[in-house]
């Protein structure tokens, strides 16, 4: 089995946290943000990323992996992706934080998917639950609040 | 993990508007009594929101009989009479809503939720059918799905009606055009394939539409006409636009599909028998249902006696099928909008039928059932009817009402002295 250069050429990313991960070069490359460095030629040294811990780049560089593989059918992964997401919101959260930053446009639109569909159709209430979210309304908003909602349609 | 309210304090925007962009109108509204950030977001997000949702506007279509080199020279202006005096300009806007059903929402176990929609009826989990129009970040217009017109019914119904304790289900978009007084620049039937107003020079919109005499014309984002598709063909009935094409019919029942680069190419024949043509009553309409293209076909044969067929495209076999059954589908249908709903969201309500809601000097609107088939007022129907509540109240008119329950009350009470009369 032969491989081209490119393809085994390994790249080390380090994490906030100090981890360093050995990546291949056609795997991290789908993070435009690396792309753009490997361009440059800036890629030689650890590249450190600030923004983003050990564990959600393991999950990211997962993600990139299974994308990047050639084989796999759009059925396929559309399965994949669908088990990725099942997770509680605040491994989803570190996931949009370090998508946005890695610049990982398919990672970025499958977690926002995500995230939309735990919102959509919930009462306020049910959504500061599953977003560990404090209702910092003063009783008067609150009222306003009331009136807002049932006032919405003219 | 402990987030807190770190999902808006700390995150980046960009995101965050990825998100949104998912909601619907309804989802965004009720995101405001969340908490102070998502409400603040909420709002700036509407605003820019309006922005790129306003209105899209269309170049006037000018009948070909009156292009002339005057009027190429300088672009058309249409005049008008406005309630402010007479006015002139060179577009026309198409507004866009949706139609949602609306429920008590499931998830809130508020005892008074089912109060809200079914009020005056024992079930819990009737729906019925509105249609929401945004007019700006806070102002949404909740409107009967089948006409502009509101009513005292309306107004008593929004002043129970509270966003955060409904459940809002989209059925479908509806793209409406404003109407001229002059009908040959009005279109007859407009759909639309892809709709981005904010970028209207480049990839902003594909629309098509019906103009008089019952021609085909198509427009995309940056042209200054209306171009003419399938220029021989004057009889067009209806347009829609479904699975990302166009597909327009003729009265013999052809249709054609046009793409976004407004490719035409045939899709079905013609489903008149051949000893069948000739007359021109047929009233055709394209209907989505179900993933499916449904064609309603109805037909005056003598005074007040419609005939009413259902049949489905079979893309492969190139032709029409005649429906025997709709399911639990029931299809509705007026000059303008068709869509269809599953009878089993709208408790008492019997599937597989359609309900033509037509305007004929007085409006009218008839049930036809596919099962038995037979045709029969609305107003016999009555779980059809209170789904469809909101279209019927205008439809009926009250001076119409008020009529006709005066001349009921006036025969109880001659029936009445007849009875006493027979007494003595």
């Amino acid at each position: 089995m032969s491989l081209s250069p490119s393809t085994s050429k390994m790249l080390s990313l380090k994490s906030s946290d100090g981890k360093v991960l050995e990546v291949e070069e056609h795997v991290a490359v789908l993070c435009e943000t690396i792309k753009s460095l490997v361009e440059d030629g800036c890629a030689d040294s650890p590249i450190p990323l600030a923004n983003v811990d050990g564990a959600t780049l393991g999950n990211v560089m997962e993600w990139c992996k299974k994308h990047a593989d050639q084989k796999a059918s759009a059925d396929d992964l559309e399965d994949w992706d669908a088990e990725f997401v099942e997770r509680d919101q605040g491994e989803l959260y570190h996931l949009i934080m370090a998508a946005n930053y890695l610049n990982i446009k398919g990672l970025l639109d499958l977690i926002c998917q995500k995230v939309a569909d735990m919102i959509k159709g919930k009462h306020p209430e049910k959504i500061r639950e599953i977003f560990n979210i404090e209702n910092d309304f003063t009783p008067e908003q609150q009222e306003q609040i009331r009136k807002d909602n049932s006032w919405a349609f003219e | 993990m402990d987030c807190g309210n770190q999902w808006f304090d700390l995150f980046p925007k960009d995101p965050l508007v990825i998100i949104f962009q998912r909601f619907d109108r309804i989802d965004v509204l009720r995101l405001r009594a969340v908490c102070k950030s998502w409400r603040s977001f909420t709002l700036d997000f509407l605003k820019n929101e309006d922005l790129l949702r306003s209105p899209l506007k269309l170049p006037v279509f000018i009948p070909p009989n009156l292009k002339n080199a005057e009027l190429l020279q300088s672009p058309p202006k249409i005049r008008f009479f406005t309630p402010y005096g007479p006015s002139s300009r060179r577009y026309i806007t198409v507004t866009e809503s949706t139609v949602y059903r609306l429920e008590p929402s499931q998830d809130l176990e508020n005892p008074n939720a089912s109060m809200v929609v079914g009020e005056g009826s024992s079930s819990s989990s009737k729906g019925i059918l509105v249609k929401v129009k945004a007019e700006g970040p806070n102002v949404v217009r909740l409107l009967p799905p089948f006409s502009k017109l509101r009513n005292h019914w309306y107004r008593k119904f929004l002043k129970n009606l509270n966003v955060l304790e409904l459940r809002f289900s989209e059925i479908c978009k509806i793209y409406e055009c404003e109407r001229f007084f002059f009908s040959h620049i009005t279109p007859k039937k407009l759909a639309v394939l892809s709709w981005n107003p904010a970028r209207a020079t480049t990839d902003g919109y594909v629309v098509m539409a019906i103009f008089d005499p019952r021609r085909l014309y198509f427009l995309k984002s940056g042209d200054e006409e209306w171009i003419a598709i399938d220029e021989q063909n004057s009889d067009y009935k209806d347009l829609i636009s479904y699975k990302g094409k166009f597909y327009a019919i003729t009265s013999s029942g052809s249709a054609i599909v046009i793409d976004s680069f407004s490719q035409v190419s045939e899709i079905a024949y013609s489903i008149r028998d051949a000893g069948d043509g000739g007359d021109s009553d047929h009233r055709m309409q394209l209907v989505e249902s179900l993933g499916d293209l449904l064609l309603v076909d109805r037909r005056t044969l003598w005074f007040n006696f419609e005939v009413y067929n259902v049949y489905k495209l079979d893309e492969e076999e190139r032709g029409w099928v005649r429906m025997r059954s709709l399911g639990d589908q029931v299809l509705l249908v007026d000059r303008n909008r068709s869509f269809s709903v599953s009878s089993r969201d709208f408790a008492g309500c019997k599937g597989n039928c359609f309900c033509y809601l037509g305007y004929s000097r007085c409006a009218y609107a008839s049930v036809f059932n596919l099962e038995d088939g037979n045709y029969q007022n609305l107003d016999l129907v009555p779980p059809l009817q209170e789904v469809l509540s909101w279209a019927l109240v205008p439809v009926m008119g009250n001076k119409k009402k008020k009529k006709m329950e005066e001349s009921k009350k006036r025969k109880k009470q001659r029936r009445g002295k007849e009875k006493r009369r027979e007494w003595r």
